[in-house]
């Protein structure tokens, strides 16, 4: 099939899907899906049209920050203005997600196939595109990772940069990418383009609202556990802020295992870092898969246990609400998260082992303990 | 044929740490039962608890906790349960009484004598200094009377000793096992085991071209030791929390532990002996007694019993082995050679006391002289360490060891009659 054609069925799946996401959480429409979008809107930052960290808090980034704003803009305190706003964003970072990714695999060779199954109709994505500001990171992120390759170091750092103003999440691949950098005046280059947007904005932000680091950053220092398969081994809400030390520590080794080994190329590494962080983090809400389905295309492997990953994750959001507290162990959700961890933690280590040449058999997984 | 026999097996560094150990547990038994009760084992479980419970110092956490554990309770959970534990095997083999209580203490603290030894051993690579490490260790009259009551301690410092000693052979997944029962006796065990990690990285750090490789290096460390043990500490937690059904897992005991010793702060006003006075012969904290019976016969007064927390003349020793260690560093990496010896003394002290600077002084953290305990080893082998290598320097390390064992007849806290008619014929305190 001719590329053009390819990539013509592509944007118009991607948009069939994103039509469906559109729908199903469209706030007019009944039995409508929750999504962040529509909670923002219930708050007076965003029915009030106020300017977000200076007249009103935001938790998330200055960009994602920025994006609500926009979006509250046009909607004038109307709901379903600024839902349209809003996804006419989201939509354009997931066209723009899926050609990058697309153009990425017409250049590695690899099968078109994937990008319908890991990324365009994949559950999460129908169910969590039009939700939060996922697919607005993860497209910069992608985007980024692309000129890097392609040794267009600035343009990268600078979208890499843009990313981290959505989320600061792809901080944990800065140190892969300073690796592949030959010298230290590049790399130097390379976080002072980094660097400088991030700095410029946050700090222009503290100056003008000196609780802008509080109200964004460290609000969720205070967040308790959410969706981490850990919940189970902290059952008690009062053991929760050990529980935050445990997933550091776990984080900081799991980080290093993959910062220290020589397996993988930039998407393998980039895929195994941010399933670690999603792993080991004691938040892990279900739209934070959407990180790792470009990845997961651009591997391009078929992945069995993905299905697993998917059914728990789109589960977790539709048994949400069948709960008092889904945030306790035993309930459907955070079931659900455990099996969404496993599968995870099996995509994590097949693609770990295939990358290192080798295969992932029972013999394999239990040979560390067999050794002990 | 006897004087031939006693060279050839008696020149065996093995046999003269047995044979120190052996001296050491016989005084351990020859005063296992004083103080003795003179109350019944039912009226000494709640407080407040009477001098007649003879219970010294902490014993009177963990005796009576090891009782309301054998009836089923799970009490003092801020501790793992391993030494409690061991606490609980002796009085179900001797009774509910002294020796009950401290029988497997008193094994523990022997055992960590000739440990100890082995230690200096593979440290000094000399059978004479290492001989004389574990003399200074095993007459250290304050480690000898931690390791003689039933507290927690003994047991954490033999595990302890027992892991060092695997790690330093190489033999990691063994050390990671033996840490692993040591945090099982006591979490702060976890200093010693962090120290031996510290010196192996910096070790590495050295050795390997790459400071990455290094990283690696550790990291490979850490997975057959630190993850070891904490699934050893998990599993003993799990096993204490299903029986004595105390917490849902073992990860809600590990925070309740966490959380209760991070709130265990002091207010201004509160009597504190502060790290500097523990090694500090200028300053040194006052004697803490932990157990005292004074008698006063004809206007003379003696102690026939006295468990004292107190400096000795080891102790006075930490700053100087310290500042030398530093010394001896930089005059071997200059020479492009490893400070092996002086990376892990200092790495030792660093974490075993040093890091009480910043809890107590910044996070004004509880801090108790007895701590010093963990230290005690390392100065026992970096003092021999310092002083072994020509022979003035041995002849006033040999004099140290007799100050030492001097010091520790002074202070046994036990005495008979006739040493303390000997100590008040000469003038010194009995």
């Amino acid at each position: 099939m001719k590329k053009t054609l390819m990539k013509k069925i592509v944007i118009v799946a991607s948009t069939l899907s994103f039509i469906i996401s559109y729908l199903i959480h469209h706030p007019k429409i009944n039995g409508n899906i929750y999504s962040d979008i529509i909670s923002f809107w219930y708050r007076p930052l965003v029915r009030n049209v106020k300017i977000p960290y200076i007249q009103e808090g935001f938790e998330y980034p200055p960009l994602a920050g920025l994006i609500t704003y926009i979006s509250s803009i046009i909607g004038r305190g109307e709901m379903v203005p600024y839902y349209n706003a809003f996804s006419i964003i989201l939509y354009s970072s997931y066209l723009l997600l899926v050609l990058t990714v697309f153009k990425i695999m017409d250049e590695k060779n690899i099968p078109s196939i994937f990008i319908f199954i890991f990324l365009i109709f994949a559950p999460s994505t129908i169910v969590y595109l039009n939700y939060n500001f996922d697919v607005v990171f993860t497209a910069f992120l992608i985007l980024s990772l692309m000129f890097f390759e392609k040794s267009r170091y600035n343009f990268s750092a600078l979208l890499f940069s843009a990313a981290a103003l959505i989320k600061l999440i792809n901080i944990i691949l800065l140190p892969i990418l300073l690796a592949y950098l030959k010298d230290w005046r590049s790399r130097l280059a390379y976080l002072c383009h980094f660097l400088m947007p991030i700095l410029v904005v946050n700090i222009g932000l503290q100056i003008i609202n000196p609780s802008f680091f509080k109200d964004t950053y460290f609000y969720h220092a205070e967040w308790g556990l959410e969706n981490a398969w850990f919940v189970y081994l902290f059952p008690s809400r009062d053991s929760w802020d050990t529980a935050k030390l445990f997933s550091a520590l776990l984080m900081a080794y799991g980080l290093l295992k993959i910062y220290l080994s020589n397996v993988g190329n930039l998407y393998e590494k980039s895929f195994m870092l941010l399933s670690v962080f999603l792993l080991t983090n004691y938040v892990f809400t279900p739209q934070m898969v959407i990180f790792i389905l470009p990845f997961l295309t651009l591997i391009g492997r078929f992945q069995p246990a993905f299905y697993i990953l998917e059914t728990a994750n789109v589960g977790i959001i539709l048994t949400w609400f069948m709960e008092k507290d889904p945030l306790m162990p035993g309930t459907l959700p955070q079931n659900l998260a455990l099996i969404r961890a496993t599968a995870l933690l099996y995509i994590l280590a097949d693609t770990y082992l295939k990358a290192s040449g080798r295969k992932i058999t029972f013999k394999e997984l239990v040979k560390p303990l067999v050794k002990i | 044929m006897s004087v031939v026999f006693l060279r050839k097996y008696l020149g065996k560094l093995d046999i003269q740490l047995v044979i120190l150990s052996i001296i050491i547990l016989t005084l351990k038994l020859l005063i296992i039962g004083e103080p003795w009760p003179k109350l019944p084992p039912s009226e000494c479980i709640n407080p407040p608890l009477s001098t007649d419970c003879a219970l010294i110092f902490d014993e009177a956490h963990y005796v009576p906790a090891a009782r309301k554990m054998l009836m089923g309770m799970a009490v003092n959970n801020e501790h793992p349960p391993l030494s409690k534990a061991l606490i609980i095997l002796g009085i179900l083999l001797f009774g509910d009484n002294p020796v009950g209580w401290r029988i497997f203490i008193t094994l523990s603290g022997a055992v960590s004598v000739y440990l100890l030894g082995k230690l200096a051993e593979i440290v000094l690579r000399n059978n004479v200094l290492a001989l004389c490490s574990a003399i200074l260790f095993a007459f250290d009259v304050t480690s000898f009377n931690i390791s003689s009551m039933a507290i927690l301690d003994a047991p954490a410092m033999m595990f302890s000793l027992l892991s060092a000693l695997f790690f330093l052979k190489g033999r990691y997944t063994y050390s990671g096992v033996a840490a692993g029962l040591a945090l099982l006796c006591k979490i702060s065990s976890l200093f010693i085991f962090a120290a031996l990690l510290l010196y192996y990285f910096l070790k590495m750090s050295y050795l390997q071209e790459r400071f990455t490789d290094s990283i690696r290096e550790t990291l490979r460390i850490i997975e057959k030791t630190l993850i070891i043990s904490l699934v050893i500490l998990l599993a003993g937690l799990a096993v204490y929390d299903y029986s004595l059904k105390a917490y849902s897992t073992p990860f809600e005991h590990l925070d309740y532990i966490l959380n209760y010793h991070s709130i265990l702060t002091f207010k201004e006003g509160d009597t504190v002996h502060m790290p500097i006075t523990w090694a500090n012969p200028i300053m040194p904290f006052p004697r803490e007694a932990y157990f005292v019976v004074t008698v006063t016969v004809n206007g003379k007064e003696y102690h026939p019993i006295a468990y004292y927390g107190m400096q000795t003349p080891l102790w006075w020793m930490t700053w100087l082995v310290f500042a030398f260690s530093i010394y001896s560093s930089i005059l071997s990496l200059r020479n492009k050679v490893f400070p092996d010896n002086e990376v892990l003394v200092l790495s030792w002290i660093s974490l075993t006391y040093l890091v009480f600077f910043p809890l107590a002084y910044i996070l004004h953290r509880w801090v108790y002289p007895f701590y010093f305990y963990s230290t005690v080893p390392i100065i026992s082998i970096g003092l021999p360490y310092i002083l072994g290598e020509d022979k003035f320097s041995k002849t006033i390390l040999f004099f140290m060891t007799t100050v030492q064992v001097a010091w520790f007849i002074v202070w046994f806290p036990v005495k008979p009659q006739w040493l303390i008619d000997s100590l008040l014929a000469i003038g010194l305190p009995a």
